[in-house]
């Protein structure tokens, strides 16, 4: 009997456009934008191929063959071989999935970070506030990879600190966001329902103020990890990141700079191109997702 | 509107193309890109190969050296050394004048190796005249040098590129002065230095020896990135090129504008093994890792196969070279004598080297190859003044170094087995005293040693090195990666500017043809 209804009333609810679910709706505001869909699509075929590499690949990052140094690309190494006659394809694709790693974790904790002090600023005000925002503020203040080497001087180069540096550079942007919609959603209606009615401050800011602000944190997370990824490469590629030896695109653009003038083209046009692409990708779907997250847009046709 | 652009167009094309032209005027002057900064002009109070370079046109020494570091009279004409080597007199030259128009006599002599041997001067380079006891003007053009104990590599201790002549009166000025404004008897006279940036030189219309100099001036510029020099020599923007990196020698040999100027180098490549480690102290380790590296494979992805795999543990054309056997690429007995050892399964270190392209790349390839007899490398690519601390500040000892290879390359300047042999394998020599990184001491080549410099007969003085190369070649306390070539780019027509053997190279005798 219940069954029945249900089904009824969502038959309804498909024929009536202005009443979808949250998450359809945004599915197909995001289907509208193609360049954001492709550039998406984009980026969960890397992971896969990033992934599935060492599958396919006859060839492991660091195996080396000095009797085939420098070959430029040809069928057996698609994107040649290195210095060390290593084929850059798979180093290429060991590199993708430490750029993703590093892109994605280095976010991730700047983000719980950043969201969690956005909102205890936003929410509660007063100096809780004042300290946490003028923080952000210095922060801001440095250029981010100005920030990030002065991180990686202290803590010396590796991964880990790379993962560091980039993860202490994301935190005030989020933590701004965060406390902007927190300020905005506090004195809503429905928070306030949720206080007189007595939730606890833990309750308010976490299950109702959050997933208000959680669009606009997604999008902004999604093109953070382009930046970081990019941030991320600059420091191997100026020697303060990975180790030499690790296939990061960027400690391999940099190995590859020496062999330019030398006409070895395939060193740097495959890791320049792959942080170009990985990079634009992330930004553009984090553009389609902001739109398709933002209810005040119109929809696009 | 049209007119107003193209005027425009017109006269930014005219300012740009102006400075191109007055460079084409003056084709007369010599451009040279070097690929560090001078800290000081002064070769006396200088370890760096740049300096002793760009002296060696405004400064000269008693004693000079060849293309092949063979020695030639120079300032000296002719000399004598009594049999024990302590005593050691010279015939100066004579009519050789300073730039500053003072004479060039035995008492100039006197004041400069003084200068030297004074402790208190806290000059770089007073180590190599310590063993200075007395200095005479026997008279006008005779100087004589008395040591304090008998010393085989003296002669070619003063024809090392740092021991040059300043005019006295320059020193006497103000002792701080030389170096920032040199003041010699070569072919050229200082003319402006701009630190970081260019340092000049203009021909001396007096110097001594008929035909010199033969280009108007040299301008030396520092240009750290090695692709931007090549585009500077394709652009004729400089005519040398030093060091010319082997990975673009292709590209300027396919060009026939263009000359490649290469000489076997003295300077040989090692990781030293840090035998204050407990499996460096076994010599089945130690053979291991140099089976374990592929020196051919080495020469060829590192100095892209401009190079020669060692011989000794100095340099073929370093004086009293004496050849042993090289050491094969065997991975079988490297694993079999891993195992005898205990170390079957290996065992991880840290390899520790400058975060310059060829020693990165040296790193890696050691890591590669290491990892074959199962050893774990972890690579440290070092800032200078990183390892400057790491490998030579006072607090480094045996039982505080942490790294287990310590990347090097020595390059005696004297030409001579004594400045290889003594500052990398003597007791004397371990770090941060010399060079001696990896702590090896062995009381047998120490007697070798010292036998060689309290000699100055040749025949005493090669048995000593020779039976030193022998023990050393034996006890492995490094592994001997390579002897590279010094390359040098030029344009086709320039001549007389030329790459030394040990890394520094010389351009008194400068010209176009």
């Amino acid at each position: 009997m219940t069954t029945l209804t249900n089904d009824t009333a969502q038959n309804a609810l498909v024929k009536d456009t202005k009443m979808r679910s949250p998450l359809s709706e945004f599915w197909r505001r995001l289907k509208a934008r193609r360049l954001a869909l492709f550039a998406g699509g984009l980026l969960g075929l890397l992971f896969v191929f990033a992934f599935a590499a060492p599958i396919f690949l006859p060839f492991t990052p660091d195996a080396f063959d000095y009797a085939n140094t420098l070959k430029e690309p040809s069928f057996l190494h698609w994107a040649g071989t290195d210095e060390f006659g290593r084929d850059v394809l798979a180093r290429l694709m060991f590199g993708a999935k430490l750029s993703l790693l590093i892109g994605s974790s280095s976010v991730t904790i700047g983000a719980v970070i950043g969201v969690t002090f956005g909102l205890f600023a936003g929410y509660y005000g007063g100096w809780i506030d004042a300290v946490t925002m003028r923080i952000a503020d210095v922060l801001f203040a440095f250029p981010g990879i100005l920030l990030a080497i002065g991180i990686i001087a202290i803590l010396g180069p590796g991964i880990l600190n790379v993962i560091i540096a980039v993860a202490i550079f994301s935190v005030p942007a989020f933590a701004r966001i965060v406390r902007g919609g927190t300020l905005g959603l506090k004195e809503s209606t429905y928070v306030e329902a949720a206080r007189a009615a007595g939730a606890p401050d833990r309750i308010i800011m976490f299950r109702h103020i959050l997933p208000g602000i959680l669009g606009a944190v997604i999008v902004y997370f999604t093109m953070r990890v382009g930046t970081s990824i990019l941030t991320a490469a600059s420091l191997s590629f100026i020697g303060l990141g990975v180790e030499p030896s690790v296939p990061e695109w960027g400690a391999m653009l940099s190995a590859g700079r020496e062999y330019l003038m030398a006409g070895k083209w395939h060193l740097t046009f495959f890791p320049g191109f792959a942080i170009f692409l990985t990079v634009m990708c992330f930004n553009v779907f984090g553009d389609g997702l902001r739109d398709a997250l933002d209810p005040k847009l119109d929809e696009t046709k | 509107m049209k007119f107003f652009k193209s005027m425009t167009l017109g006269a930014t094309m005219a300012l740009t193309v102006l400075p191109l032209l007055a460079t084409q005027a003056n084709a007369e002057t010599l451009t040279i890109t070097i690929d560090s900064t001078l800290e000081t002009l002064d070769p006396h109070n200088s370890t760096a190969n740049a300096v002793a370079s760009i002296s060696n046109g405004v400064m000269q020494r008693l004693i000079g050296f060849d293309k092949d570091m063979k020695m030639v009279p120079m300032l000296a004409e002719s000399w004598t050394v009594n049999d024990n080597a302590t005593v050691f007199t010279f015939k100066l030259r004579q009519g050789v004048t300073f730039h500053d128009g003072t004479a060039f006599d035995a008492a100039a002599a006197k004041v400069n190796i003084d200068r030297l041997a004074d402790q208190s001067n806290n000059l770089k380079r007073n180590s190599m005249m310590r063993v200075v006891a007395k200095t005479e003007v026997v008279d006008e053009n005779t100087f004589r040098l008395t040591l304090k104990e008998p010393f085989g590599a003296m002669l070619a201790t003063l024809a090392h590129p740092s021991i040059v002549m300043h005019s006295p009166k320059s020193l006497a000025e103000d002792g701080g002065d030389v170096s920032k404004h040199p003041v010699g008897t070569g072919p050229f006279v200082f003319n402006e230095w701009v630190p970081g940036e260019r340092y000049s030189v203009v021909a001396n219309p007096n110097y001594w020896e008929a035909g010199l100099p033969k280009v108007d001036g040299v301008n030396f510029l520092t240009v750290k990135e090695t692709a931007t020099s090549i585009a500077m020599l394709k652009a004729d923007e400089a005519q040398f090129v030093f060091p010319l990196p082997p990975e673009l020698f292709e590209t300027v040999e396919a060009d026939e504008q263009f000359d490649i100027l290469e000489v076997p180098g003295i300077t040989v490549r090692t990781a030293s093994m840090n035998m204050a480690m407990k499996p460096f102290q076994d010599p089945r380790v130690r053979e291991a890792f140099n089976l374990a590296v592929d020196k051919n494979a080495f020469i060829q992805v590192v100095f892209a196969g401009h190079g020669v795999v060692p011989t000794s543990p100095i340099a073929a054309n370093t004086a009293y070279y004496s050849a042993q056997e090289a050491y094969p690429f065997d991975l079988e007995k490297a694993k079999a004598l891993m195992a005898e050892a205990g170390y079957a399964d290996g065992f991880s270190i840290e390899a520790a080297g400058r975060n310059s392209s060829d020693e990165t790349r040296t790193l890696q390839f050691l890591q590669q190859q290491l990892g074959q007899i199962n050893v774990k490398v972890k690579i440290n690519p070092m800032e200078a003044a990183a390892r400057s601390a790491r490998f030579f500040g006072n607090d480094v000892t045996g039982e505080t170094a942490t790294f287990g290879l310590a990347l090097g390359g020595w390059s005696p300047s004297t030409g001579d087995a004594d400045w290889h042999l003594r500052p990398v394998y003597s007791t004397e020599g371990i770090i941060p005293n010399i060079y001696n990184m990896a702590f090896y001491s062995n009381p047998k080549v120490d007697a070798f040693i010292a036998s060689g410099l309290n000699s100055a007969d040749d025949d005493v003085r090669a048995a000593a090195y020779a039976g030193a190369q022998k023990l050393i070649w034996e006890d492995r306390p490094v592994i001997w990666l390579a002897a590279e070539n010094k390359l040098a780019g030029a344009r086709a027509d320039l001549s007389g500017v030329f790459p030394m053997p040990d890394g520094t190279f010389a351009y008194a005798n400068a010209g176009f043809e």
